[in-house]
């Protein structure tokens, strides 16, 4: 049996997890091609002009899928732990699907509210039918749900930036590629919320307690771990996303208290690379020519501090 | 001999040059429109500058910017090719050290910069929408008959600044149509244009900037007296229009060009660039999905720079 699994959305966090998992189960996994402009344009025929890009993006790899498989297989993440919830358009992708092939093609569609464990053993034996096997495969593939426990080194006198925004739209290639090579390529370190460890992520102190959507808890409390250990922060906020522009807001503000350089780049399909370029490239340039100015004015108070002492 | 530098702003409404002496004083300066064709016009500009100052100046670095500033400075062979934020931003502070808002409206994009004791610390540009900046004013003085060097003084004239909305140019338009067949006089309709431009400005770029003077306001907009007096309204604060306000972001550039080269002796090709060959072609790609179009520049029919892919299959030459 030929499984479908969309490389989109979720499929950035937990793919491997699923990829193993469908595997122990004796199916056969086809994963949709990279992102690309052909897969994208697929995508912009099913779906309102007004949703966001990953969801565009989303459907195109749905369509792609389509005629290659026997199922397609898209869990469904209503809520995790605490009540934190997803998107509501993440939540919705399920139904667009069904109405993209109306009950042409199978869907299983695990809803996951809060454990992963149930949801998937149910999927799965609607796949298997063997639930030995299932808890098996169940066991093996869960592994892969990244989860770090340490926090990655941040060593002195290296030039770093956050570049803060959610793991789908980062971990596309065809999304972040010319962000992150202008970054890169002007040598700094990037350092994103998914590298971070898990408990950072989880924290629910402070304002992070009152931000329900699980995915802007996660940005907002890494944007808290790094602003003091980066020179800048950027973040990737898709057009039309409203939990993102909310709680951007109060990055912005507080990297604003804080003297911290921070850019907010809007993406959907129209956003040219040279924009995003011109962008990125006057934010570093802005950040280092205020770090330069600040040492210099430092400078002048600590020579005409040294002039007085010696009076 | 004279020594300067030069700098170049292609932006895609217009491409604007200047010759700047080791003070930066403007020696010479040009205004084109580029209509279309930056190739072309950078070599009329090259033409028209060199021509300005009778090759009685030595060139010693030369910067580009604006949204062609990469062919630019392929053409003339820049030392330093800069985004236009930092030239816009390095031409006003070294005009007015105690600015601290840079408002910026050219033909297609507008943008706020923000600086502290004369260090750009802030900044953001237009996203995709276009409306209120200088190609739509253009636009609206066509459609009303007017040439758009009277189009501000018409709106100084106004009584009663009508309501115009801003949000969006084809609103925009509608509106004013809508105004005028209710017998409204031009003078209060281009007032009220000009408040819809700022209050789209403030909505969309300058949102949740803090503002403070000195302002200065520059681009080719900043010529509009009437959007001048409607950000003065608007803000409450005196908005000085700085003397190279059309060519702020080209004395960036020499600016620029000379923090680079720094007396290492400059790569500038000369302005007899002009009569150089060039050309530009565009193809796609199709070795995958991405059908990345890339641009190739052409100097006498050799390759001499290619983008615009996303692998870096042809940018590497």
């Amino acid at each position: 049996m030929k499984v479908g699994v969309p490389r989109a959305l979720l499929y950035h966090r937990y793919g491997r997890f699923w990829e193993e998992f469908l595997a122990g189960l004796g199916a056969e996994v086809v994963v949709s091609r990279r992102t690309d402009k052909v897969l994208l344009q697929q995508g912009l025929s099913h779906v309102s002009g007004e949703i966001c890009l990953p969801i565009k993006i989303m459907a195109g790899h749905i369509e792609e899928l389509g005629g290659k498989i026997d199922v397609l297989f898209l869990p469904r993440l209503l809520w995790l732990e605490d009540r934190l919830y997803a998107c509501p358009k993440m939540i919705g992708i399920v139904d667009i699907a069904r109405m993209m092939f109306d009950g042409r093609l199978p869907i299983c569609a695990p809803n996951i509210r809060g454990s992963f464990w149930w949801p998937h053993f149910r999927a799965g034996m609607e796949l298997c039918h063997d639930p030995v096997r299932v808890v098996r495969a169940l066991t093996r593939a869960r592994r892969y749900i990244p989860a770090h426990d340490r926090a990655p080194d941040f060593p002195a006198g290296e030039k770093r930036v956050a570049l803060l925004g959610h793991f789908y739209n980062l971990d596309d290639d065809f999304i972040s590629r010319p962000m992150v090579d202008t970054l890169t390529g002007h040598g700094y370190r990037i350092c994103t919320k998914d590298e971070l460890p898990e408990k950072v992520l989880r924290n629910r102190q402070g304002f992070a307690r009152k931000i329900r959507w699980v995915y802007e808890r996660e940005l907002y409390n890494a944007f808290r771990f790094l602003v003091d250990k980066v020179s800048g922060v950027c973040i990737i906020v898709s057009m039309g996303c409203g939990p993102d522009s909310l709680v951007a807001e109060f990055m912005r503000e507080e990297a604003q208290q804080r003297d911290i350089p921070f850019l907010q780049l809007v993406i959907d399909e129209h956003s040219g690379t040279a924009g995003i370029v011109t962008r990125i490239e006057a934010f570093l340039e802005l950040s280092e020519r205020r770090h330069a100015g600040r040492s210099k004015i430092q400078d002048s108070r600590l020579q005409i501090g040294g002039q007085a002492a010696a009076a | 001999m004279a020594e300067g530098y030069i700098g170049i702003d292609v932006g895609s409404i217009s491409t604007k040059g200047v010759v700047v002496d080791r003070e930066f004083n403007v020696l010479a300066s040009r205004y084109l429109r580029t209509q279309g064709n930056p190739i072309d016009s950078i070599r009329r500009l090259l033409a028209e500058l060199g021509g300005q100052v009778d090759s009685g100046v030595r060139i010693l670095g030369a910067g580009t910017t604006g949204s062609a500033r990469r062919l630019a400075g392929v053409m003339v062979q820049a030392d330093i090719v800069k985004n236009e934020i930092i030239t816009h931003a390095v031409a006003a502070s070294h005009f007015h050290p105690e600015v601290r808002t840079v408002i910026e409206i050219g033909g297609q994009d507008s943008k706020i910069i923000i600086l502290r004791d004369a260090i750009p610390v802030d900044f953001a540009m237009n996203t995709v929408c276009a409306a209120g900046t200088g190609s739509f004013l253009d636009h609206q003085a066509t459609r009303l008959g007017r040439p758009i060097e009277e189009f501000g003084g018409l709106a100084l004239r106004a009584k009663n600044r009508v309501n115009i909305a801003g949000r969006c140019t084809v609103f925009a338009e509608s509106d004013m149509i809508h105004k005028a067949q209710l017998g409204i006089s031009t003078e209060d309709i281009v007032a009220g244009l000009c408040d819809a431009i700022v209050r789209n400005y403030m909505n969309t770029v300058a949102k949740g900037k803090e503002i403070h003077p000195l302002i200065l306001f520059q681009g080719g907009v900043a010529a509009n007296v009437g959007v001048k007096k409607a950000f003065e309204l608007m803000l409450g604060h005196d908005v000085l229009v700085p003397e190279h306000f059309l060519v702020m972001g080209a004395v960036g550039a020499a600016i620029v060009a000379s923090e680079e080269t720094d007396g290492k002796g400059t790569r500038f090709a000369g302005f007899d660039v002009a009569d150089t060959d060039f050309q530009t072609r565009a193809f796609e790609c199709e070795g995958c999905p991405n059908r990345c179009e890339v641009i190739e520049t052409l100097r006498e029919a050799k390759v001499i720079d290619r983008y615009g892919d996303r692998c870096g299959k042809w940018s590497k030459l």
